[in-house]
């Protein structure tokens, strides 16, 4: 990697470090500072490296213990910024610190609305559906290829991002956002997102009546008329149904429990 | 279950815990990884696959995003499976079990995060000091010492839970049995809800039922139904960005890659 990002063998070393810690941002998170402690973690060894008056340490360490929140997989693009430009201050006295801090604060928003688009809410979904599918027949496979599908794609992103993050610097994030490439990813995992749960809807909620009424000595087997209107229709409707309740603010465990209620219910009188 | 399983388990569920925020959640602590570590220990690894991935799907949409508390999935899940694999019980067991369990749990996540902050002030006295050595420490016993509340009750939990679980199996009736059963099916729904909350626009709902029309009327398997998505994905966002007119759509978002990577 030296090579492609044009790093020196000693900062190659130290942004390994920087990015062992960063994977650590939301360890020890709390209302207050959020990934404050986290970030400062990440950024020891780079202070330690860069300035050499304790005091100036001291003010780093200060600077970057403060409020910070972001998807932990993305956080390496930041902390690998925050490394730059404090190599940058270290080297340039009239270099205005306050925007190291302005930068994260700013790009912590952002980075953390990609990043829980693609990550928690695309490929943890992709790769847990996967994985149910398989373990639903006992296999072990199913774990495994949860944890390939989900963390391949996720490391090259953590480690790659702490390295492009600095050699980039902040340029390559308005780059990014100028010629729209980080709405077009956000935009594509989106895509998958939505056919995978559109997927799932169908194929891992079983929800058949076995209910059959008798119109006029006429059996009629419910769950057939259904399924000539539409093939699970019961399921899309108990989805979309269950999503009006949360929307309205259900809380989700509630809804839980009803179903089991409504489970029980229904058995009782045959519906089911 | 013995009291070296019951300690087992808590040990075991405690690592993966640390792991998972300090590996930047390598979604180890998940029901479908925490269920059939559950089932190795206690001998039945297959039921423990298997109760994995029913409550994974009904926990599906429990996801922490931005410091909110949603049900505490992990802590339901393991006390979930290793009570119905002990009893001998199915899957409905487990999660007529993990739903209540999960509940309670989201009260020690809550607790972990106020223990987390109670540092602070100490954590500035450190920065003031410039001692790094401090801040590193703090750091480390942070991310698992505050979970021990969580830990203790889990372990007594399973380690005196299977009696009182069993006595309370044995009085539920065979039609409530067969309903809970029968809702275990249902209860993916809340989980893909929660999914939707988050995703779903207007603009992009063709996109949920296209999934829903392959499997429906085409039985297209879901890992097909994902490589659809990714290449629909490109077709979509690279379309919309190439000028189309000197270079094909592939070549074009390579480009972007490269462009963005090589400055």
């Amino acid at each position: 990697m030296t090579k492609r990002f044009q790093v020196t063998k000693e900062e190659d070393k130290m942004l390994k470090k920087v990015f062992w810690r960063t994977m650590t941002l939301s360890s020890t998170y709390n209302y207050e500072r959020m990934q404050g402690l986290g970030y400062v973690y990440s950024m020891i060894p780079v202070i330690n490296e860069y300035y050499d008056s304790k005091e100036d340490k001291i003010k780093a360490y200060k600077r970057h213990y403060e409020i910070f929140n972001t998807t932990p997989t993305m956080g390496g693009f930041i902390t690998g910024l925050s490394t730059s430009m404090e190599k940058e201050a270290s080297e340039d006295e009239e270099f205005d610190k306050n925007s190291i801090n302005a930068v994260k604060l700013s790009l912590m928003g952002p980075f953390a609305g990609i990043g829980d688009s693609i990550f928690w809410g695309t490929l943890r979904i992709i790769s847990l559906g996967l994985g149910i599918s398989l373990a639903m027949q006992g296999s072990i496979l199913g774990l495994i290829l949860h944890l390939l599908v989900y963390n391949i794609p996720s490391f090259l992103v953590r480690y790659y991002g702490v390295y492009a993050g600095f050699s980039l610097g902040s340029n390559f994030i308005k780059k990014a956002s100028e010629n729209g490439m980080l709405g077009q990813i956000t935009k594509g995992a989106q895509i998958v997102g939505l056919m995978t749960v559109g997927a799932m809807t169908c194929s891992m909620i079983s929800f058949d009546l076995s209910m059959v009424l008798n119109i006029q000595g006429t059996e009629l087997v419910v769950q057939e008329v259904l399924d000539s209107i539409f093939p699970n229709l019961l399921p899309l409707l108990l989805t979309f149904a269950s999503y009006k309740l949360l929307n309205k603010g259900m809380k989700p465990i509630i809804l839980m429990i009803s179903l089991m209620v409504i489970g029980v219910f229904g058995k009782i009188i045959g519906l089911f | 279950m013995s009291v070296v399983q019951a300690l087992i388990i808590t040990l075991v569920f405690w690592v993966i815990n640390w792991a998972e925020a300090w590996y930047a959640y390598p979604m180890i602590n998940t029901p479908l990884v925490l269920c059939p570590v559950v089932g190795l220990i206690l001998g039945d690894p297959t039921a423990g696959i298997i109760a994995g991935a029913s409550l994974q799907l009904i926990f599906l949409g429990v996801m922490q995003i931005g410091g909110t508390l949603p049900a505490d999935a992990s802590l339901g899940a393991i006390i979930g499976s290793a009570l119905a694999i002990t009893t001998g019980q199915s899957v409905e067991t487990a999660l007529v079990l993990a739903v209540p369990v999960s509940l309670l749990g989201s009260a020690f996540v809550l607790l972990k995060y106020i223990i987390n902050g109670l540092v602070n002030p100490y954590v500035e006295k450190l920065c003031e000091r410039g001692d790094w050595k401090g801040l590193e420490r703090v750091h480390i016993l942070i991310s698992f010492l505050p979970d021990a509340p969580r830990m203790i009750t889990l372990f007594v939990a399973l380690a005196f839970g299977t009696a009182l679980t069993q006595s309370v199996v044995d009085a539920i009736p065979e039609v409530v049995q067969g309903g809970l059963d029968y809702a275990s099916n249902l209860m993916p729904a809340v989980g893909i809800a929660l999914l939707l909350k988050m995703m779903w626009s207007t603009r992009m709902a063709l996109y949920f039922f296209l999934g829903v029309v392959l499997v429906s009327y085409f039985n297209v398997p879901l890992i097909a139904v994902a490589c659809v998505g990714v290449v629909l994905a490109f077709v979509v966002t690279v379309e919309n960005k190439g000028d189309g007119a000197n270079v094909s759509a592939v070549e074009s978002g390579k480009e972007a890659e490269e462009e963005l990577f090589n400055d």
